[in-house]
């Protein structure tokens, strides 16, 4: 039964969860717990932590994450076509030639625009 | 295990495929146990060094002994972070680590989850646990943390494109996205293993590979040089180990994903070798592929203050390349010439795994000493023939000595009764033993005198005597050295 996969795959995903659970449980029964007020703060090379830790980080990440939303969405396009390549025939060959190539010109434009580049702005 | 996945599901099946987990588990468990200690006994010889070798045989259980501090170290939760989400994130980190080897099979007859998505299932879990390593630097409210694990997401986003397309030509090939039936298709001979057709795919996924790791050279969102410890750096004891566990279960993953995607899986190379069981090239070629991971990676990374001649210029050469490399950031990787930098620096760790280790095992294999030397005297009481010399010679007056008649009624003089040096004061100048006439009080090549007490630095005779070890051979003593007596 193929059923049987996915059980197989939810034993694993359990017994991943388990393995965290159970050492940080047994390790909290092991380890010494003496918090003290310098041990609590924030490592910052030794320096009292300037400002806050959670800044606000360069927009680039946001251009690059959604570069690469548009590329993984072009795998997951491309995978089931490459599963039924041999079937589906020169026609789909064509078809995703042109899928591909009109990414390939965004991402050109991109180059272009210089989102590729850490540091144009 | 065909025959287990074909019947029907009920819970003594459901026994088997938990039991098979749990041992999956235990193997995984191990062989990031190893995983580590070979890694850093590779390090340590690619750099002159002998690497771990104090617990256990060989230093076998030094793993080990890793493990059970961190489950033993206080684990702190810094006050400014998000206590929740800094718990959650190596357990993020570490279930999808897990879960994707469900798919990955190692022999015709032993697999787990015969899945016919397994490749995308594999993809797909991996960019989660790049979500606990984002979430773990934000979590912590630490600038080097965040810096970490934005990297992380950035570096993900850009190789993760690369690695699933590096794929595809497999995929088109085989028709199926099924890992069992991809390595069936590639029976017969190496030469109908999937590198070759698939050889562009091949170097982006092994290059992808390591990216997706977070290894050197693409150690970015750790970065020790500039972030410390990059996302985990307010993690201790066992949350800290979880992210490292999740690291080598990638490892073990992709060097798993490549044997079976490129280099065969368990069908043997040559058909003349069909004999050997496919459990055991599985397992050999993760092996080799590990080796090659570790060594590519690691030598690019190759730490400038690697202490020998040769390796310098590779060292400098891996260094610029590094450095070249974090300045453009996301911008490529850098070609060719990182390529020919890594074969460089590959050549330097090859030569000096084999070469004399510049460091000692040091309480294990005494130092050697030159034999000029001055250390611990050793004492004969047989030779000794109590003149006082080294008494009055002592500048620092530590040598105290007393003697008797002799025993022997026959004969005249005295004989030693008693001999202590105060090593608590004695510099080890080397006049006694030049002043003694008889070579009873000598010098030997030994230095260690450190004590809990400094009662235990007041030796006696019996000590000295028994210092018998690392006599040095010359010995500036009374004996004759040219004049009248020298002919004597």
């Amino acid at each position: 039964m193929y059923t049987n996969n996915y059980v197989i795959v939810a034993i694993f995903v359990g017994l991943g969860i388990f393995l965290p659970v159970a050492a940080l449980t047994i390790g909290k029964w092991l380890r010494p717990s003496k918090p003290i007020d310098p041990k609590l703060t924030t490592y910052e090379s030794g320096n009292e932590p300037v400002g806050e830790g959670q800044i606000r980080f360069n927009i680039r990440y946001y251009l690059f994450a959604l570069m690469f939303v548009i590329f993984d969405v072009e795998t997951v396009f491309l995978y089931p076509w490459a599963v039924a390549y041999k079937k589906l025939g020169l026609f789909a060959l064509v078809e995703m030639l042109i899928f591909v190539g009109l990414l390939a010109v965004g991402l050109l434009y991109a180059w272009k625009k210089k989102v590729l580049q850490w540091t144009s702005i | 295990m065909m025959h287990f996945l074909e019947q029907p599901f009920g819970w003594s099946n459901f026994f088997v495929f938990l039991l098979l987990g749990i041992v999956m588990l235990l193997i995984v468990l191990g062989f990031v146990t190893y995983a580590i200690y070979f890694e850093r006994k590779v390090i340590g010889w690619m750099q002159f060094r002998i690497g771990p070798n104090r617990t256990g045989p060989l230093g076998l259980l030094q793993s080990v002994a890793d493990v059970t501090k961190l489950l033993i170290k206080e684990d702190t939760i810094p006050r400014k972070a998000e206590r929740q989400l800094f718990i959650l994130a190596p357990v993020i980190t570490f279930i999808p680590s897990f879960a994707a080897i469900a798919v990955l099979p190692f022999a015709s007859n032993l697999f787990f989850a015969d899945l016919d998505v397994g490749i995308l299932y594999y993809v797909a879990l991996s960019g989660i646990s790049t979500i606990g390593i984002v979430l773990g630097g934000w979590a912590s409210n630490n600038k080097y943390a965040l810096l970490g694990g934005m990297r992380s997401a950035a570096q993900m986003i850009s190789y993760e494109v690369p690695l699933v397309i590096s794929v595809v030509g497999i995929v088109m090939m085989t028709g199926t996205l099924n890992l069992r039936l991809i390595v069936e298709g590639q029976a017969g001979g190496f030469w109908h293993w999937n590198f070759i057709p698939q050889i562009i795919g091949f170097v982006v996924f092994v290059i992808a590979g390591i990216s997706e790791l977070n290894r050197t050279p693409f150690d970015l969102p750790e970065a020790e040089s500039e972030l410390v410890a990059g996302y985990h750096v307010e993690y201790s004891g066992f949350r800290f180990a979880f992210f490292m566990l999740a690291e080598y279960v990638y490892v073990f993953a992709i060097a798993s994903l490549t044997t079976v995607l490129f280099l065969g899986g368990w069908q043997s190379p040559l058909p003349v070798l069909d004999f050997i069981p496919g459990i055991i090239l599985v397992p050999a070629q993760i092996f080799v592929h590990r080796l090659f991971l570790l060594l590519a990676a690691r030598d690019a990374a190759a730490h400038p203050d690697r202490p020998a001649h040769g390796s310098r210029l590779a060292g400098a050469a891996a260094a610029r390349d590094r450095q070249h490399f974090r300045q453009r950031d996301f911008n490529g990787i850098g070609g060719w010439g990182r390529m020919k930098g890594i074969m460089k620096g590959l050549g330097v760790t090859f030569k000096a795994m084999t070469a004399k280790k510049v460091t000692y095992a040091y309480p294990d294999v005494p130092l050697e000493m030159p034999d000029r030397f001055r250390g611990i005297q050793h004492f004969e009481p047989d030779k000794c023939i109590v003149c006082n010399m080294c008494a009055k010679i002592c500048p620092t007056e530590c040598i105290t000595l007393t003697g008797k008649p002799n025993p022997d009624p026959e004969k005249k003089g005295k004989v030693i009764d008693t001999y202590d040096i105060n090593f608590e004061i004695c510099i080890l100048c080397d006049l006694c033993t030049e002043v003694c006439p008889t070579e009873a009080i000598v010098m030997t090549n030994n230095f260690e005198l450190s004590t809990y007490s400094r009662d235990e630095l007041f030796k006696d005779m019996k000590w000295l005597t028994d210092n018998n070890e690392n006599v040095r051979k010359e010995n500036n003593s009374a004996a004759p050295k040219g004049g009248a007596k020298a002919n004597a």
